[in-house]
């Protein structure tokens, strides 16, 4: 008889405990999708939508650029700030790609991809620094997001980008839609 | 009775794999909080990559959220810019520079070097 309720309270116990578990499982899931998704999954960026430019050839055609991007050619324009134009492109594997072409002859590109998921609650962030060590956070958010803070400087956000100057990654944060976030995946 | 309460701790034992399974499945999708610290970077491009008048490199943390940065410098040393971002980084220019130094850093703390020629 102690045994059989031994058994009954066991099962109960781990009944409850997976019941649990899913629960949770649930609401991480839940809380990992709070931007709303385009077709494909993943948070929203409207500038891959518009007709803006898209890469110059000369970069569009490099080796690094065909095998990151998913299609060079429909990578977009987001702004130009400093001497930089600042493009968005989704690359393979679920990711969405930040470039930052320089405006000189050479056409020096930088970039990142990284894993949609990121933007549902983070940005996508690169920092470039030039030969003085001048240094540009450029970042990528999705929709909803209109301006970007760091150490009292200010910036909008536009076409899904924004640039703030000679500021610590760690310290940016991006507001819109009557909340704020940090905007580098590390920063808590 | 017993062999109906052993029946129930089966079905109980397998919703909570299930659950854990699930749980499991759902934190690898947050997978982007990589260690702290990448032991090192996975990846730098090889010299004279598929082009060599196309000088790229790039560094790549498996997956971690590491900082990374990549810079290009002539080859007589002076600095033509630097990258930095977590995870992933890349760099490329295009003729105008016929060498350059490219370089990969975890933590801002060198890790490897390449020179293009």
């Amino acid at each position: 008889m102690t045994r059989n309720l031994t058994l009954k309270r066991t099962c109960l116990a781990m009944a409850s405990l997976s019941l649990v578990i899913v629960i949770v499982s649930v609401l991480l899931a839940v809380a990992n999708r709070e931007t709303p998704g385009v077709a494909g999954g993943g948070p929203a960026l409207s500038v891959l939508d518009t007709a803006g430019p898209s890469l110059p050839p000369e970069v569009a055609s490099r080796p690094d650029m065909q095998q990151r991007l998913a299609d060079p050619s429909a990578s977009r324009l987001a702004m130009s700030v400093r001497g930089k134009d600042i493009f968005v492109a989704k690359g393979h594997d679920n990711t969405i790609c930040l470039l930052v072409v320089e405006q000189d002859s050479d056409r020096t590109t930088s970039g990142t991809c990284q894993d949609i998921s990121v933007l549902g609650n983070r940005a996508i962030l690169l920092v470039v620094s030039d030969a003085a060590g001048q240094t540009e956070t450029i970042g990528v958010v999705a929709n909803g997001f209109t301006s970007a803070h760091a150490a009292g400087q200010s910036a909008p956000v536009r076409n899904n980008a924004f640039a703030l100057h000679d500021v610590q990654l760690q310290d940016v944060q991006v507001s819109g839609n009557g909340r704020t976030i940090n905007a580098d995946i590390r920063t808590p | 009775m017993a062999r109906r309460s052993g029946k129930r701790a089966v079905i109980a034992a397998v919703f909570a794999a299930l659950g854990l399974l699930f749980a499991s499945a759902s934190l690898a999708a947050t997978s982007y909080f990589g260690p702290a610290n990448a032991s090192a970077v996975a990846n730098y491009s090889t010299p004279g990559f598929n082009n060599r008048s196309t000088n790229e490199g790039y560094a790549n943390s498996g997956g971690s959220g590491s900082l990374l940065q990549i810079w290009e410098k002539h080859t007589d040393g002076t600095t033509i810019g630097s990258a930095s971002a977590r995870g992933d980084v890349f760099a490329s220019h295009g003729v105008s520079y016929t060498q350059s130094f490219c370089g990969a850093a975890d933590g801002y703390a060198t890790l490897l070097q390449c020179l293009w020629s």
